[in-house]
């Protein structure tokens, strides 16, 4: 117990390091980097552990940050939206991660040996919509007029290549 | 250094289901006399499975006192004991009592919270020019617990000039430096206290004038933390330049290495007025409603503080049990109280015990809500019969969670009339048959599962038979 009150005593007369001042985070040149094999498909939460994910313990699933980076690209937005879906699985969240991985896939976003497995995301959370929030709509900018998603999901697998379209 | 705590529980344990503590305690004697060592799985309630060791010698005219406590592993669910759980820590402190002439010199330090070394912490820190954190006129500066947080010192001078009694005390804990409370009564029962929180400086004085059987007591308190609490502040995104802000929440003492609660910025006065013409049976003793044998005693106390700044978070429980922390604080205000206690004697088992109460106060949550609540208490006992009754006005309801969600009544009523095979105790006044008497009215900031509207009220009539086992 002497030693347990000494010691400090000698320790603190060492200088110490002062701590460092928060900068924002600059995320002009964020990319996609997919960090499991299911991230972004509910009910998966490993987006939360991803060390380049830079919504993680910051993105309150209701606030508008979310729609923000929608605004901003998907390159970021795709991560806000996996964040949000893992933080509160919705079909919105849900929907909005893979038109995102969808887009990122299409425009050639990420690299090169992850746009299969981009591509395999993206169809996997059509799928979700369909399978885990079928009954799941998105509001107009008004918020007042509903859209469901499923035929949005639908549309998605089309466009990808994962099921045929029907014949009309 | 390390503070006292009432073990008196009354029915608490009872209301809230609560685990009982449970610790044993081995006092030395002959060669081991001073050595005291405690221990078990809740010593008190609360408190996580740990030890404690205390040693007090004499040397010259001082007495020394080592005193060390080991949280072996934190406590289990909190649903299980009702109590906020605690991180484990690890705790050591050293006192020294010293006649000083006419006065008596208590000093000490404390090394505590080494457990927490390396833990991270935010600090806001106002600019003083140039750019700021997204332009909000401050930075936040990222910091960790480092040895010097650790350390802290106390020390305390009292002094009793015939029927005078002084005291100033003053502290200064690093940011982990806990102590814990310390309900130690100095000279009166004076509610501005030594909270024992690590992270500040405190000052505290007091004076107590005997004057007669009236005793005019009143006591300052300022105290100021190194590192402030922490607003609510939401991530912000700046297009023009791609740039992440991120957000900030208010600490909370289970998942931040510290957070500033009730070592809050304060300035804070307070007037004691205590009647006791038989001090034989001590007035702030802490069973004296039992032993208490003036006609009448009795003490009014007018508490205000001043509190510039907010705190950091606190806890709830949710509708499971749930514990959660807050992800907001009220915001600064200043908050007063006057509290009055009186006690008669009216025969060996009767009493007749009177409260009243009227202040500004504020939620234990997140409510931004002032409440300004005053209540009167009676509670006659003539022998074995006993006739409790209370009014509360905008008052909080009896549980914790109405404060903790700040859920008020804009009026309470209720009394309770029983009898038995005893006369008044302090806890358990054995089998009775009663009927007691409760009406409340309600408003938005109640909770009524009864009503559909906004507004209305609640009479509930019944009798009971209880049994003592």
């Amino acid at each position: 117990m002497t030693r347990s009150v000494l010691l400090p005593l000698a320790l603190v007369a060492c200088v110490e390091e002062p701590g460092t001042w928060r900068t924002g985070e600059d995320l002009r040149d964020l990319r996609f980097a997919p960090y499991t094999a299911d991230v972004g498909v509910h009910p998966d939460t490993s987006i939360l552990d991803d060390p380049n994910n830079p919504f993680a313990g910051v993105l309150d699933p209701n606030g508008d940050l979310k729609w923000q980076m929608q605004e901003s690209g998907c390159d970021r937005a795709v991560y806000a939206w996996a964040t949000a879906l893992a933080l509160q699985p919705t079909g919105e969240h849900q929907i909005y991660t893979a038109a995102c991985m969808h887009a990122l896939y299409d425009g050639g976003r990420v690299a090169d040996e992850d746009l299969y497995l981009t591509w395999t995301l993206a169809v996997r959370g059509y799928e979700q919509v369909l399978e885990a929030f079928p009954d799941s709509v998105t509001y107009d900018a008004t918020g007042t007029i509903a859209y469901p998603l499923a035929p949005i999901a639908e549309a998605g697998l089309v466009a990808l290549g994962a099921v045929a379209a029907e014949s009309p | 250094m390390t503070g006292t705590r009432n073990a008196y529980y009354g029915p608490n344990i009872d209301i809230y289901d609560a685990s009982v503590p449970i610790g044993a305690e081995v006092e030395g004697r002959g060669p081991l006399e001073g050595l005291v060592l405690a221990g078990g799985p809740q010593v008190y309630w609360g408190a996580n499975p740990g030890v404690f060791a205390r040693y007090s010698w004499n040397l010259g005219r001082t007495r020394w006192t080592l005193v060390h406590q080991e949280d072996i592993a934190q406590q289990g669910a909190a649903a299980d004991n009702r109590a906020i759980p605690q991180l484990v820590t690890r705790k050591s402190a050293l006192a020294m009592v010293a006649p000083l002439g006419p006065a008596e010199l208590t000093a000490g330090g404390i090394f505590a919270g080494s457990d927490r070394l390396g833990m991270t912490y935010e600090e806001l820190v106002p600019s003083t020019g140039g750019p700021t954190y997204n332009g909000q006129g401050f930075h936040i500066l990222e910091d960790e617990i480092r040895w010097i947080d650790t350390l802290g010192g106390k020390a305390k001078l009292t002094w009793e000039p015939g029927r005078t009694h002084i005291y100033v005390q003053g502290a200064y804990r690093g940011l982990v430096a806990d102590g814990g409370p310390d309900e130690t009564v100095t000279f009166t029962g004076w509610s501005l206290k030594d909270g024992g929180q690590g992270n500040g400086v405190q000052l505290l004085s007091g004076v107590a004038i005997d004057v007669g059987a009236l005793q005019i007591a009143p006591n300052f308190l300022y105290q100021r933390p190194f590192v402030g609490a922490l607003p609510a502040l939401a991530t912000a995104w700046d297009p023009a330049t791609a740039t992440l802000y991120p957000g900030l929440s208010p600490r909370n003492s289970l998942d931040d290495p510290f957070a500033v609660l009730g070592n809050r910025e304060t300035v804070a006065g307070e007037l004691m007025l205590v009647w006791d013409p038989t001090p034989g049976t001590w007035f702030w003793a802490w069973d004296n409603a039992l032993h208490e044998d003036a006609p009448l005693a009795g003490a009014l106390n007018f508490v205000y503080r001043h509190q510039p700044t907010q705190r950091d978070a606190m806890f709830g429980f949710d509708e499971e049990g749930t514990l959660f922390a807050f992800s907001d604080a009220p915001v600064a205000a200043d908050v007063w109280l006057v509290d009055l206690l009186l006690m008669a004697k009216l025969g060996p088992v009767s009493r007749l015990i009177v409260g009243a109460m009227g202040g500004q106060e504020q939620s234990t949550g997140d409510s931004d809500r002032m409440v300004n609540r005053s209540a009167v208490t009676a509670d006659l006992w003539l022998r074995d019969t006993a006739l409790k009754t209370a009014l509360r006005w905008n008052d909080w309801g009896p549980y914790d969670y109405h404060q903790t969600f700040n859920l008020t009544f804009p009026f309470q009523a209720s009394a309770d009339l029983s009898t038995g095979v005893r006369g008044f105790t302090l806890d358990d006044p054995g089998t009775r048959v009663g009927a007691r008497f409760k009406y409340r009215t309600f408003d938005a900031f109640s909770p009524d599962p009864m009503q559909t509207g906004a507004e209305g009220h609640e009479l509930e009539l019944f009798t009971y038979l209880s049994f003592r086992m």
